[in-house]
């Protein structure tokens, strides 16, 4: 995990530092001349040569201090712990959504095979992946803000504010996610079961007289689980590190606009924090994948 | 088979279904409040609209309001019937020897005269045919909202105007009750009362509506802007966004008045010395900081001279200040190595704005940027900060112990009242979601939005847009290196354009641009249109001709624009056509914005590049004239023209001096300007008092919220 991080951490900051254009320009205005430019970048100690500030960087990182933001004049671990509340809750919402969805179709779309039913699911999953989510978006928020007036059509209340508020602000961001992200789930679910489906067991136990219902969750679903859940894993990730594009349009205060706001002010110090944070997720998440495995398969055993 | 028509038909149904979705969702109805068609942008449409719905004022049969027209004393009468719901009253005999009893007002004129509203003149008269004046119109809007004791108590005004010794004496109490926060019933014209000349329908009719609904000390007002600020520290930084937010919570020494020109507004009162080089600032006593410190000319010095080091305006000044200090508490004196004529001008910037912060706050910070803490942002206004929550919003509260001018309100200058408690700026990047917003009434005004749904919204009852000027769409070549250091090669850059192609390429709906050559807007003082002869030629052939004269051999032509801003783009990709069909080679690179900054700041990279301006309160400031600016613009005549008007106090030699300028502008081709484009902002029609700033980009002091 740690030569991940280390790694990581080392081309994020030679990529950030090969994009032109500074913190100092951005946060002068397009007036500024260079004069004013090259002063602030002194103050902000931005005229150190790349391979120094890299140094002073990893200084700070294994003393544990991620650094400082410059524009939210606050500590880089401050302003993401600020903004996890939001992509977490939002993270747990969409996989619930996205996991019920994909699943369900999925198994629907494997035992009925070759029936409209399942083309139906197919398609259905084609177009959650083919379609972009700023515009689903915005259809959900017509129909359900707009027209419906359940929900509001952008901002977040934080949990503090109460729950059911929360639930309010994030429900149609969830619902797009999670309708977005089903699809994979869902195309997974259904070609790891049909592998299952026709195994010799599964007449074995029908044969035996279990129930239909019975024979699919506990024997065919239960084999066919361990690529779903590399999948959702994947989507966990995916979603831990910020949908940029549903926090934008829903206006979130959550990691995606953060690391979009960061990248495009160059705000350096904040951008490679986030990037760490993405990387350790993405490390977790695979972890607790693995151990799943392990749980879930007794056949696996890591020595 | 059956299967697949099945399906068929599952699929067309979600089809349509989704179909109806899409283009349903630009329907909002019609229903309930009606519009005027020629009060549509009108600064009363608010009130004409309301009132107009409420049956009490009516418009003409062609479906206008007419609301600059003038109203009769007698139209007046009708309406007042109406406000009080009195039953028309005809007695056999007439009071007033004009009016005879088969006027058709008869009814109205003698109701409103029993009821005491309306009383005529001594002389046994009414003139039903006069126009009110606007000192009648004070006096008839006092007694309708009851207030005859409370204009009894008063003996002086406590008010002032430019011209309040004109108002007279019978209609004072009720002048000065009418401008007073809580009633606002009337409004003045450009710092004037007027009150001899005659009232406007439009007028008339916001009086009577805040009669009825006089303006409410409560309330959030929530405002969607589309980004961040990078900043809060006016000085170091030009972006318009920080001015716009900055303006609420910071003051400056002067501010712009309705028409764009300095009134005082820290400032009590000033003068200059007859050579235009040494200024005293007399300030206003008792006003408070946000933290309760009383600001003085410690304050004010450190302030400016940290303004002069930081913000390439400042520094514009300070290359000539010889000395800034202060003589007392409530002095300061600045003296000038040449004349200067524009002192006030410059220290009312918008473009960096000369915010006055404590001195320990800059004692503290030095020449870095503020920290976006209640700690640091300190000021003046009428808004204390209380948080900033990037990515979501910045809170702003009423500053209770801010100390309000008494000159009647006069675009950015004069009294400021905040009536919200709270005002709450809400970062939303995306435009769609930000106008859903308004529409259901999660915000209460959103700023730039598409002008693609402006029809749309224009006819939305809940709904008031305004067409607010952005600023005028440019490319800046490289004079310093490169191939467009010839001038024959930027005339003939010019003249290849078709600016309407450009214009409309990138805004589309036609109420959104307009063309011509002006550098200064079209509500300027100095507006002109010197080099118009030069501005939209579409001349290929003269552009070929030039190139040849210019011996340009296919160079191409280096041009950096960022996406950033869709219009520079949009421009740019339509503008390179034309060129080329001139013979012009263009390589244009489409850039991230601070990737164009930064590669802007290097000669050798580039040879245009496409940004657009805002228009500024004087010609001197417009950067790209001057050496200074990206671009390095050195031309010696044109450095002449600004220097003299620096130094010239007399207007009409100003603005001669200002006209040659703009004439070389155009002939010596330092940058395009291709035209003006305008946004549009909307707010809920329960936001009242909202008027257009003459300078960035919206204001919310004298604005208040209706309450039910």
């Amino acid at each position: 995990m740690v030569p991940v991080l280390l790694i990581v951490g080392f081309v994020g900051f030679l990529l950030l530092n090969l994009i032109p254009g500074d913190p100092a320009l951005v946060m002068l205005g397009p007036e500024a001349t260079l004069d004013q430019v090259n002063k602030l970048r002194a103050e902000l100690g931005l005229n150190l040569p790349v391979y120094l500030r890299l140094i002073y960087w990893y200084g700070r990182l294994f003393r544990g201090d991620l650094g400082y933001s410059i524009f939210l004049s606050r500590p880089v671990f401050q302003a993401i712990l600020e903004r996890l509340q939001p992509t977490l809750l939002l993270t747990i919402f969409s996989l619930i959504i996205a996991s019920a969805i994909g699943i369900t179709s999925g198994i629907i779309a494997a035992l009925k095979r070759g029936t409209w039913i399942d083309r139906v699911a197919t398609s259905l999953s084609v177009f959650g992946l083919s379609i972009p989510s700023f515009w689903l978006s915005l259809i959900l928020i017509i129909i359900f803000g707009v027209w419906i007036k359940w929900f509001p059509v952008a901002g977040y209340t934080p949990l503090k504010d109460g729950f059911l508020k929360t639930f309010r602000t994030l429900a149609l961001p969830s619902l797009t996610l999670g309708f977005v992200s089903s699809a994979f789930i869902s195309r997974i679910t259904r070609s790891s079961m049909l592998e299952v489906i026709n195994q010799d067991y599964i007449k074995v136990a029908r044969a035996k007289g279990l129930s239909y219902g019975k024979v699919i969750l506990k024997h065919a679903l239960r084999n066919a689980i361990l690529p779903i859940i590399t999948v959702i894993g994947l989507t966990l990730g995916n979603l831990l590190s910020g949908a940029v594009i549903v926090e934008t349009v829903f206006a979130l205060p959550g990691i995606g606009q953060l690391a979009l706001s960061s990248i495009l002010r160059r705000d350096y110090s904040l951008t490679q924090g986030i990037l760490l944070f993405t990387a350790t997720v993405f490390v977790l998440v695979n972890l607790l994948v693995d151990i799943l495995y392990a749980f879930l398969d007794p056949r696996i055993k890591y020595d | 088979m059956q299967l697949k028509s099945k399906m068929k038909k599952i699929i067309l149904s979600v089809l349509i279904v989704l179909l109806i979705f899409l283009m349903a969702g630009g329907n909002v109805g019609v229903k309930g409040i009606f519009k005027f068609r020629d009060t549509v942008g009108h600064r009363f449409e608010l009130e004409i609209t309301k009132l107009s719905n409420k049956g009490i004022i009516e418009g003409y049969p062609d479906g206008t309001f007419r609301p600059d027209a003038l109203l009769k004393r007698s139209e007046l009468a009708t309406m007042l019937v109406r406000v009080k719901k009195l039953t028309p009253y005809k007695p056999s005999i007439s009071t007033f020897k004009d009016v005879a009893t088969s006027n058709w007002a008869y009814g109205y004129i003698m109701a409103i005269q029993k009821n005491g509203l309306m009383k005529g003149y001594p002389d046994g008269t009414f003139k039903p045919d006069a126009n009110i004046t606007r000192a009648e119109l004070a006096v008839v809007l006092g007694r309708l909202k009851g207030l005859e004791n409370e204009a009894l108590k008063i003996t002086l005004p406590t008010i002032t105007a430019y011209d309040i010794n004109k108002v007279p004496s019978w209609a004072m109490p009720y002048v000065d009750l009418g401008f007073q926060p809580q009633y606002n019933f009337l409004t003045g014209r450009a710092g004037y009362i007027a009150p001899q000349e005659n009232a406007t329908r439009g007028e008339v009719a916001y009086g009577l509506y805040l009669v009825i609904n006089p303006p409410k000390f409560s309330g959030t007002l929530k405002v969607a802007i589309f980004s961040n600020p990078a900043t809060f520290d006016t000085h170091n930084t030009t972006a318009v966004i920080t001015a716009d937010i900055g303006m609420h919570i910071f003051e400056t020494l002067f501010t712009y008045d309705e028409k764009g020109q300095p009134i005082p507004l820290l400032v009590d009162s000033y003068t200059v010395s007859n050579d235009a080089k040494t200024y005293i600032f007399k300030l206003r006593k008792n006003i408070k900081f946000h933290n309760g410190k009383e600001m003085t000319a410690d304050d004010v010095v450190a302030s400016i001279e940290r303004w002069g080091r930081l913000s390439s305006t400042g520094k514009g000044l300070f290359s000539i200040v010889e000395s800034w200090t202060a003589l007392d508490r409530y002095t300061t004196q600045m003296k000038l190595k040449e004349s200067v004529s524009i002192v006030p001008t410059y220290l009312a910037s918008e473009l960096s704005v000369p915010a006055i912060y404590p001195k320990e706050v800059i004692d503290k910070v030095g020449d870095t940027p503020l920290k976006s803490v209640p700690e640091e942002i300190i000021g003046t206004g009428p808004y204390k900060f209380v948080e900033f929550v990037p990515d979501d919003h910045i809170k702003l509260v009423r500053f209770e112990e801010y100390s309000a001018r008494n000159d009647i309100p006069n675009g950015l200058g004069g009294r400021r009242t905040v009536y919200p408690d709270v005002l709450l700026f809400n970062i939303v990047p995306d435009n769609s979601v930000r106008a859903l917003g308004v529409t259901t009434n999660l915000y209460d005004f959103a700023e730039d939005i598409s002008p693609d749904q402006y029809g749309k919204l224009r006819i939305d009852p809940n709904i008031m847009t305004s067409v607010a000027l952005k600023g005028w769409e440019a490319s800046v070549f490289n004079k310093k290196q490169g191939i467009l250091t010839s001038q024959k090669m930027r005339q003939a850059f010019l003249a290849a354009l078709d600016m309407e192609d450009c214009m409309k390429g990138a805004y589309g709906n036609p109420d959104f641009w307009t063309l011509g050559p002006h550098l200064m807007s079209k509500t300027n003082v100095y507006y002109s249109e010197a080099g118009k002869e030069w501005y939209n030629q579409k001349n290929i052939k003269r552009a070929k001709q030039l190139l040849s004269e210019a011996g340009y051999k296919d160079e191409p032509i280096r041009w950096l624009v960022s996406t950033n801003y869709p219009t520079n783009y949009n421009i740019a990709l339509i503008a390179k056509d034309q060129l080329e069909k001139a013979g012009f080679v263009i390589d244009l690179q489409v850039l991230d914005w601070a990737t164009l900054l930064k590669r802007r700041a290097d000669p050798t990279l580039w040879d245009v590049f496409s940004t657009y301006f805002t228009f500024l309160s004087d010609p001197t400031f417009i950067l790209t004239i001057g050496p200074a600016y990206a671009g390095w613009y050195n031309n010696s005549t044109m450095a002449q023209y600004i220097s003299q008007m620096r130094s010239e106090t007399d207007f009409n030699t100003r603005m001669k001096i200002w006209e040659k300028a703009q004439e070389l502008f155009w002939v010596d081709v330092s940058a395009i300007k291709y035209g003006d484009g305008m946004i549009l902002n909307i707010f809920r029609t329960t936001i009242e008092g909202y008027k257009k700033p003459p300078v960035l980009t919206y204001f919310f002091w004298n604005v208040w919220k209706e309450v039910k």
